[in-house]
């Protein structure tokens, strides 16, 4: 959207929703942001892998769509949400999807920003979870994004916030071009779907330290 | 208003493999040189070796399936897409081929797909 929004075409390729519905969220976020609609009508091509299934199921013609929409728009960055949804029930074959795709993206000079849920069996917070399967290694960097429901009253102090409400938590895992923030961050999730980076958890425990600290002496 | 959409774009692999195996023909010196040389023969090999090198290099297919369409082992498929180019270069310069038992077809079609790929590289930027 931040891209979008001085005209830069940028190509958003969903596997999740449907089209109409990606293009309604891409129309509330523009909105939350202050970008005009045109904006979005006018900067961001959209493929729409959830409805054509030949593009999660043969990458011949996903990399053939792909460099089609990069030629006829000259778009320079590249949104994939989600990269799982190319090897739903193969995930056997998941870096041999992610490699070719990753190598296409670097050969047409594309900033890439792909999103990839985690499974049940990836521990939070990990590059895994961030990657899936290994794929996290493939790639330049990974951010990976975590919920943690809020279950003690330790819990409570250093996230401040009630037993029983969900947390957002962020942290760079990695990244091969740069270095970076290794903190772990508390994130917020807007009613209109903006993602806002919070606090680092060693400055809220740091907080939370004070806090008990002082309930001690009183 | 909504966002420019795309649909899917099949690619056209007999389109692609056909321009691999001109370029692969321009890359020795054109037919007639392939006349003059009496290598003819090698055009049943080259299209063959053309297909196996696109499906692999641009479409990701395995052996076993490239060796499926082309009805020849799969044994054949991955020697043809082993053979070394720098041997081939070798073999069309008329020198002593450092090693033998190379499939000429395949490291030529490796080669003109290599160049036509450099082409649209060079193309995309340029526009």
């Amino acid at each position: 959207m931040k891209r979008a929004r001085p005209g830069e075409p940028c190509i958003f390729l969903t596997t999740e929703a449907p089209g109409p519905f990606v293009a309604g969220s891409l129309q509330l976020r523009a909105q939350a942001m202050g970008v005009p609609r045109e904006a979005i009508d006018r900067a961001i091509i959209l493929i729409d892998a959830a409805t054509h299934t030949s593009l999660t199921h043969d990458l011949g013609t996903l990399l053939s769509t792909l460099a089609f929409a990069i030629r006829t728009y000259h778009a320079q960055a590249v949104v994939i949400d989600s990269l799982t949804g190319f090897y739903e029930a193969r995930e056997m074959q998941a870096r041999e999807i992610v490699r070719p795709l990753y190598l296409f993206l670097k050969k047409w000079h594309q900033t890439a920003l792909a999103v990839s849920q985690k499974r049940s069996g990836h521990e939070l917070l990990t590059a895994e979870a961030a990657g899936g399967f290994a794929v996290g290694h493939i790639l330049d960097g990974s951010l990976v994004l975590a919920k943690q429901p809020v279950l003690s009253y330790q819990q409570a102090k250093l996230y401040r916030t009630p037993i029983g409400e969900t947390v957002g938590l962020f942290r760079i895992d990695g990244c091969r071009m740069s270095g970076h923030d290794t903190a772990t961050h508390r994130l917020e999730i807007t009613p209109e779907g903006l993602v806002r980076i919070g606090p680092r958890l060693s400055d809220l425990a740091r907080g939370a330290a004070v806090s008990t600290g002082e309930e001690e002496v009183e | 208003m909504t966002p420019i959409e795309v649909t899917p774009q099949p690619p056209d692999i007999d389109q692609r493999a056909l321009r691999a195996f001109l370029k692969a023909i321009e890359l020795v010196g054109g037919q007639r040189q392939l006349v003059a040389l009496r290598r003819l023969t090698w055009l049943p090999s080259l299209m063959e070796a053309a297909y196996a090198v696109v499906l692999a290099e641009e479409h990701h297919w395995p052996a076993e399936e490239i060796a499926r369409l082309l009805g020849v082992s799969s044994a054949a498929v991955r020697h043809l897409l082993r053979a070394p180019e720098a041997a081939v270069l070798e073999r069309l310069r008329g020198e002593e081929p450092s090693e033998h038992n190379v499939h000429i077809a395949g490291g030529l079609a490796k080669l003109a797909l290599e160049a036509l790929q450099r082409e649209e590289e060079s193309g995309t930027h340029q526009s």
